[in-house]
């Protein structure tokens, strides 16, 4: 009675549960591709069957799991759960050619110490071996295998090679925590595995490009393809840039220019997680800081003074063949940078100043193209007087070589011998170990955001400050050739060093952008992706620092009101978050490679950047347990037996069914 | 390599209906007309029940949904039985005159009942059937192992209720037994609900008393349909005379 009475409650209060589908499935989210890139010869990346790759999970803590791998003969497939310290080169190539292996995870909880033992760049040990001055047209030796610029690891070339199999990352403490559950429930222990239901994923990473970007730009086009698919997209963004004085009001007749430049992007071997601290962000934060500084010098001067203007551009698409610094070049030599009406020439620029992977190490490095020139030993000089005037010890160390480090100065001095060197904090090999790789975060440049609270000397911050003023004052003089307002009264103060960085290092969503002004407030997500993405949608992190650098090298204008300010100058913004009016000459060119806008060229020709991303559907995993053959033997055999009984016992009694029913004897068998 | 799962699963709802199907229905095709028009008639109680659980305001009562569906089947499966008997007059004319469809009553019961039955074991089966056809099974998140294979057992005894049902309920209208239309009733509320078990798992107790009431629905309309216990052993006495003959 009881247990009727137990069967009555259940059923009465039975409550609607999960769908089937839900729960079978687990969809991990916090999960990161790796996607398929393209250049003019062939394709790197990773993709996954069209329906996913399906492999039941297996996590390598230790050599006797590795070794498990690789040895035991094996039925199923296997999706291999990897930590760092196995994600090599050579283990990911052994899984590679295992016919059994489908796929590979790589997880790492994000914390500060776990990868310091490691030097994680899964980039080549040359960047951009086939451009730059090693470009085929113009076939200059600047880094070879035995002389490296990005040192050599286990890690090395991984970003350099197309794997069959997909490969994902997660940093995400549940997912990681899920993964390991299920594994440890289900597939544990490995030697029974053959009777049970495993833990499985499916990977879905079908990247639609292949071969490279010739073949997949051809299979995109219409006259190849009726449905509007299109199967990869050129690299590309824009860039930035600011002259000191506007271009229309530098009216000297020399128009000579100092270029300082620095990159807007980086990358990684992860879709969307390119944070590049020690690759970017400090260079861009101190080129940042110098034309804020530099513009407030100009300002209390006679613009009649200057003999030279300086011209700050931030070039986009660098990781990919320098795509940003080759189209400004291309431009320049079509004549079209910045604009028709007003281009500068080659000849007009009269030096030029990379900042590339500054750090607040013992030593920054001025690299030179063979020796330098006049024009930098000038500049090296003054820029020596202006540290010691601000008690600011950098030991400046000079490299001249024909051993040019990979930067978009490259592209410029293979046109025309133009004086420049680059600042770094590297001389013979860089000093960054996770160079274009996911932890190339705040922790690799030792930087933590101090929030307003004192900041010491000897932090990242102070440096880049300090390096900003320097710098800043050196143009100045430079520009002005005078060495007048030596008492560098106006300075960067750390604290803003510190906004800025935190912008750049941490996250988007802080005090410095959300101050400019501007309405950024849909911009502002945490999320900090240096990569360059596809031509046709701008990044983030370009508009930002588009909106920064008006910021930095703007000036207030009176106007009541959108229209007003408009209407005042053409170079002027609505500030809708503080309602001002900010006039700024910061402008933006296409970082579009030559490659796509010259009319039949040869992708594979190799004198500019062919780099394209190929095109996908989605990219997830879904976690499930897979049926063991057992399982699925017996419920097909019952099925067939079930099957096979009904036909037989239903012909049995069709075929006495008059017997059977009684039937009156004018019904005949057949007619039943 | 999951397409076995699927398979076995698939023959076991089905492989029943099917044969059937394939041994009584296929041949007439009066019969596959009775046979669809039945299974439109299951379809349009299902648009009833559904529209009427769509404004129900607390979907937390699986229990009422599940009463007001029985309800609306069992009323369209007396709008089938009144339409065939009002049609009886017009299909004996289509039909030859020695045609099964049209001198035995329970002949047409039992196609309506099993168009019934393949309509609603489909609708309840079709959902994992397409499920499991993927790379997956049940058992990440709690759940049987075997809850498929439950399912389609489910299923198939299901296909058989409303088969033995349709007979039973037809010749209780016809007959003015009360007791026999009670009984398909409250069997298929019993058995609908003990189906709301499966949540906590005990497929081997449910399992068990839908098999008990299969078995007891189905002797009920062998009797219905003329069929006595001493037919039944008559005729395994008889094939074994035949048996014995032959050698």
């Amino acid at each position: 009675m009881k247990l009727l009475l137990f069967i009555i409650c259940q059923i009465v209060s039975a409550t609607s549960t999960l769908n089937v589908h839900d729960k079978m499935y687990t969809q991990l989210n916090a999960v990161t591709p790796c996607i398929v890139r393209l250049n003019g010869s062939q394709s790197f990346g990773c993709t996954s069957e069209r329906n996913g790759n399906v492999g039941v999970i297996h996590i390598v803590y230790n050599d006797s799991d590795w070794k498990w791998v690789l040895d035991s003969e094996r039925t199923d497939s296997y999706v291999i759960v990897l930590f760092l310290k196995n994600f090599t080169l050579n283990n990911l190539q052994k899984l590679n050619n295992s016919e059994q292996i489908n796929g590979v995870l790589l997880i790492q909880e994000e914390s500060n110490n776990c990868c310091k033992e490691f030097s994680f760049s899964p980039e080549d040990v040359c960047p951009n071996r086939y451009s730059g001055l090693a470009a085929p047209n113009i076939n200059k030796e600047v880094c070879t295998d035995h002389e490296p610029w990005n040192p050599l690891t286990d890690f090395s070339y991984i970003s350099m090679h197309k794997w069959r199999i997909p490969i994902f990352f997660s940093n995400d403490k549940d997912t990681i925590m899920q993964i390991e559950d299920c594994f440890r429930k289900f597939n544990l222990p490995l030697s029974t595995q053959l009777d049970r239901a495993l833990c499985a994923l499916k990977m879905s990473a079908h990247m639609f490009g292949s071969v490279d970007s010739t073949t997949c730009i051809r299979r995109s086009s219409a006259r190849y393809n009726i449905n509007p698919v299109r199967y990869c997209d050129p690299l590309g963004d824009e860039n930035v840039y600011v002259p000191i004085i506007p271009f229309d009001k530098f009216k000297n007749l020399n128009r000579d220019y100092v270029i300082v430049a620095a990159r807007l992007d980086s990358t990684s071997l992860f879709y969307g997680l390119a944070s590049g601290s020690l690759s970017t962000a400090t260079s861009l934060v101190a080129l940042l800081l110098t034309a804020n500084l530099l513009f407030n010098l100009t300002q209390n001067n006679n613009r009649r003074h200057f003999k030279k203007n300086v011209l700050f551009i931030l070039f986009n698409g660098e990781a990919y063949d320098y795509i940003g610094s080759s189209r400004v070049v291309y431009d320049i030599e079509n004549g079209q940078f910045p604009f028709k009406e007003k281009p500068i020439n080659m000849d007009d620029i009269s030096l030029f100043v990379e900042l590339s992977q500054l750090r607040n190490d013992t030593f920054t490095t001025y690299h030179t193209y063979h020796s330098a020139d006049k024009n930098v030993t000038r500049f090296i000089n003054i820029f020596n007087k202006f540290s010691k005037m601000r008690n600011f010890s950098v030991n400046l160390n000079s490299i001249e070589s024909e051993r040019l480090p990979p930067s978009s100065f490259q592209n410029f001095i293979a046109k025309a011998n133009i004086s420049g060197f680059i600042f770094s904090s590297y001389s013979r090999v860089f000093k960054n170990k996770y160079y274009h790789s996911l932890f190339d975060n705040n922790a690799n440049v030792n930087y933590k955001y101090l929030n307003e609270t004192d900041i010491a000397n000897d932090t990242l911050q102070a440096f880049i400050a300090n390096f900003a003023t320097v710098f800043a004052y050196s143009l100045f003089n430079e520009i002005t050739e005078q060495d007048a307002d030596v008492n560098v009264s106006e300075i960067i103060s750390y604290r803003m060093a510190d906004e800025l960085l935190h912008c750049y290092i941490d996250t988007t969503d802080c005090k410095f952008f959300a101050d400019t002004g501007f309405d950024v407030m849909s911009l502002l997500t945490s999320k900090l992706d240096y990569y360059v993405g596809v031509t046709l949608v701008r990044n983030r992190i370009t508009t930002l620092t588009k909106l920064a650098l008006m910021y930095l090298t703007g000036k207030y204008i009176s106007a009541s009101n959108r229209d007003d300010c408009a209407s005042k100058s053409n170079m002027a913004y609505w500030l809708s978050g503080t309602s001002k009016c900010l006039e700024s000459a910061v402008n933006v060119s296409d970082a579009v490679s030559p490659a796509f806008i010259i009319p039949e060229y040869d992708l594979s020709e190799g004198k500019y950047s062919s780099w394209t991303e190929s095109s996908w559907l989605q990219t997830d995993i879904r976690m499930f347990l897979k049926p063991s053959s057992k399982y699925e033997w017996l419920v097909f055999i019952i099925g067939m037996f079930v099957i096979s009984t009904s036909f037989v016992t239903l012909f049995w009694l069709k075929h006495n069914a008059r017997e059977l029913f009684n039937y009156p004897h004018l019904i005949t068998a057949s007619s039943l | 390599m999951t397409y076995m799962e699927f398979f076995g699963c698939a023959f076991t709802a089905f492989g029943p209906a099917f044969a059937m199907f394939y041994w009584t229905i296929m041949h007439d095709p009066i019969r596959i007309i009775i046979l669809i028009a039945s299974s439109f008639f299951w379809l349009c109680s299902l648009l009833f029940s559904s529209s009427l659980w769509f404004i129900f305001p607390n979907k937390d009562w699986v229990f009422f949904g599940v009463l007001t569906s029985i309800f609306f089947q069992e009323i369209f499966r007396y709008l089938v039985y009144k339409i065939l008997r009002k049609s009886e007059q017009g299909l004996r004319q289509v039909t030859e005159t020695n045609s099964a469809i049209t001198t035995s009553t329970h002949l047409l019961s039992y196609v309506s009942g099993l168009g019934f039955g393949i309509i609603s074991g489909a609708f309840s089966l079709v959902n994992i059937l397409a499920e499991i056809k993927g790379p997956g099974t049940m058992g990440l998140h709690g759940g049987n192992e075997y809850f498929c294979l439950f399912s389609a057992l489910f299923t198939m005894c299901f296909v058989f209720l409303h088969t033995f049902w349709s007979i039973i309920f037809f010749n209780g209208f016809d007959t003015h037994n009360r007791m026999l239309v009670l009984y398909v009733i409250i069997s298929h509320v019993f058995v609908s609900c003990i189906t709301l078990l499966n949540r906590d798992e005990l497929y081997g107790t449910t399992v068990s008393f839908i098999f008990i009431i299969t078995i007891i629905s189905g002797v009920l309309s062998y009797r219905i349909a003329g069929g006595t216990k001493k037919s039944f052993t008559v005729l395994f006495q008889f094939q074994r005379k035949s048996s014995v003959n032959i050698q």
